[in-house]
């Protein structure tokens, strides 16, 4: 028995298949009916070469006829043709044909295993409750007065923002009220580009450092000091 | 010894799997029929972890090569590998799939997983210390998709929390490999969702275009794409297989790379991909192709990560690589604004380095590297893969096209809705984990 590896091409189809060159043309057909969806009877088979080029039609041969009698060889192609009239090309490919199925915000709410549930299950991001803050806005932003006396614009200073993220260090760059929301903000440059901005917010500049190294941040996350910049061999896993 | 086990389930499954040994051989010094080469002496070669050692000093690999037809494990009975792999860990059966899930999970499936178990059993009751399995399958195809999971299944029921990674071929974005590709990958990501702690996906598609844009082959076959992936998936298996690197537990990628249980598909990444031509006049420096593995022609799944956020990111290198040039290159990406990361991981790089070059085989297209990376990134942007075959699946299952088929092996229509609302659910998970960073940014920092 001799194998042949060829591809087997239809509407958006593509692939390579082991054929035996033993294998009825009707067999042929058979297999290739839950790769193409196209019924035996509806199939036109065309050969063509490795460069795929149209070699022959494999129709119109005698029942029985072997795929070994016509002259294929490894990498050529057979093309299937759908001769189906009902068929509509792209029938199964053109996504723009039937909306997506997507499930409800409530669906979805109800799931136990989703990664909100496991978010909720375990308190991570918003719902963990460290981060959320419910005293009222004028104490906060009072808070947030007391704490910005103690630091000046050029100190060295360590940003913890709580949650999850990593401590980053910088300088102090900009103090003060700002127009993208109310209260005391600090304007940090930190050391590595692990910022949000390059001292501008909403085109407002406050000050100047290159792309992604500035970050403004509420005077409590803030710890001025003795706090040089970190090699960078320190923080990674070598 | 830490061993691994690899199943190999399905055409493509065999087929990689072959591409894959063919090289772990090369990189062990194991000549084809398993004996050991004299004259390759590898420093810190620990081939244990995958081949168990025959009395007679022959080299075995640790796997089960299956499929529910002959033609692709008889390629492999007779090819040049023949007289590597123990006659029994090839299991094979007369009828095929038919491209479809419910042969290979429920009809065909059954009456071939309880002798693919004993196999199973039999190579794992020859490790000292079982680490776990590495699965390599097709999503698309009935073998592949069905048996796979029914194998997952198996898997978790009979070694409990043992690893499980996952290597797949997913869907391409606009060729298929058959028409119901959509239904069978859909039914197997719903039934190995809990069972694969990591699955890492490559599509034939972006394997194609690198194959025939960075390689020159002019139209690559399944055999120039596995080889690529082989690269691939030694890379990813090198530390377990040499001495010397970070990155020496199975474990230690599930938890690197796995935030949510759910989350589990990290994308993948790697360069360089030079052709033998082109090789002898590029340089290919440390930053060079660290650059390199964040362009999307290097990627395995076509996807945009610039529309994304990270999770996480392991670097792989191996080869000629010194930790002092992957810190420059490291802090070189992180200016980069297109590389963003969620809000909790704002510097989730992980990095592994290995000495061990990579090698290629004699005929290959790909040439050998001084240096490469092998980079695998959790990124939201992965979600658009899953999308895209929704959308497939949606546009067949609205006129309840071939449904028949399933029904008909004794499907319950029912597990097609169930499936599709879990992934549903899998693309809303990816937003949840991108609208969280930006709600505590908005909140915290400006």
């Amino acid at each position: 028995m001799s194998i042949l590896n060829v591809f087997v091409t239809a509407d958006n189809i593509s692939r390579e298949l082991r054929l035996s060159k033993d294998a009825t043309i009707d067999s042929v057909k058979a297999k290739f009916e839950p790769i193409t969806g196209i019924s035996p009877t509806f199939q036109q088979l065309e050969l063509c070469d490795k460069d795929n080029k149209f070699v022959m039609s494999l129709e119109g041969h005698p029942p029985g006829t072997m795929l070994g009698a016509f002259p294929i060889s490894d990498y050529w192609t057979i093309r299937v043709i759908d001769l189906n009239p009902s068929s509509v090309r792209g029938q199964y490919s053109d996504v723009s044909l039937v909306k997506k199925f997507e499930l409800t915000e409530e669906e979805y709410e109800k799931r136990t295993d989703s990664v909100l549930a496991f978010m909720r299950r375990n308190n991570l991001g918003r719902f963990n409750d460290a981060i959320s803050d419910n005293s009222s806005t004028s104490d906060q932003n009072h808070a947030y007065e007391e704490a910005a006396k103690n630091i000046k614009v050029g100190d060295r200073c360590e940003v913890d923002i709580g949650g999850d993220a990593l401590r980053r260090r910088g300088i102090v760059r900009f103090i003060g009220s700002t127009e993208f929301t109310t209260g005391i903000w600090v304007g940090v440059q930190y050391d590595e580009p692990l910022g949000k901005n390059d001292g501008s917010v909403q085109d407002v500049r406050y000050f100047t450092c290159p792309p992604n190294y500035g970050s403004f941040v509420r005077p409590d996350k803030i710890q001025t000091g003795d706090f040089p910049e970190e090699s960078l061999l320190s923080d990674e896993d070598m | 010894m830490r061993e691994i086990v690899s199943l190999h389930i399905g055409q493509a499954g065999i087929q990689i799997g072959n591409a894959c040994w063919e090289l772990y051989c090369l990189e062990h010094g194991i000549n084809p029929d398993g004996t050991k080469n004299p004259e390759v002496v590898q420093p810190g070669s620990m081939p244990a972890t995958f081949f168990a050692e025959s009395s007679n000093g022959k080299f075995v690999p640790r796997t089960i090569l299956v499929d529910l037809e002959e033609t692709v494990v008889d390629e492999v009975r007779t090819g040049r590998y023949k007289q590597l792999f123990h006659p029994e860990s090839m299991i094979s059966h007369r009828e095929d799939a038919s491209n479809n899930y419910a042969r290979g999970h429920y009809t065909i499936g059954k009456e071939l997983i309880d002798p693919v178990m004993d196999r199973i059993r039999k190579v794992t009751d020859n490790c000292s210390g079982l680490q776990g399995f590495i699965l390599f399958h097709s999503f698309g195809g009935g073998t592949g998709s069905g048996l796979g999971a029914l194998l997952l299944e198996r898997l978790a029921l009979d070694y409990g929390k043992k690893s499980k990674l996952q290597f797949a071929v997913y869907p391409a974005p606009t060729i298929a490999t058959s028409v119901v590709e959509p239904y069978n990958s859909v039914l197997t990501t719903h039934a190995t969702m809990d069972q694969a702690d990591c699955s890492f996906m490559v599509d034939n598609e972006a394997i194609y275009e690198i194959c025939r844009d960075k390689l020159n082959v002019e139209r690559p076959n399944y055999t120039n794409l596995n080889r690529m992936i082989a690269q691939v998936v030694s890379s990813i298996t090198l530390s377990l297989r040499f001495s010397g690197s970070l990155n020496v537990d199975m474990n230690e990628f599930q938890t690197n790379l796995v935030p949510y249980p759910r989350i589990h598909f990290p994308l993948i990444s790697y360069a360089p991909i030079l052709s033998s031509q082109k090789a002898l006049h590029e340089q290919s420096t440390v930053n060079d192709i660290t650059s390199s593995c964040f362009e999307l022609s290097s990627q395995m799944v076509k996807c945009d990560p610039r529309k994304g956020k990270y999770m996480a990111c392991c670097l792989l290198y191996r080869g000629d690589v010194i930790p002092k040039d992957v810190n420059v290159a490291i802090a070189h990406t992180k200016t980069k604004r297109t590389i963003q990361f969620v809000e909790w991981c704002p510097t989730g790089f992980k990095v592994g380095i290995n000495n061990q070059p990579a090698v290629v085989v004699p005929e290959s297209e790909v040439a050998a590297a001084r240096r490469s990376l092998c980079m695998l990134s959790n990124t939201t942007a992965i979600s658009d893969a899953w999308t895209r075959l929704d959308q497939k699946f949606d546009l067949m299952y609205a006129k309840r096209a071939f449904v028949h088929w399933y029904v008909g092996e004794g499907m319950e229509e029912g597990e097609f809705s169930e499936a599709r609302e879990d992934l549903d659910a899998l693309e809303k998970d990816y937003a949840q984990v991108l609208a969280e960073g930006d709600d505590e940014a908005q909140e915290e920092e400006y």
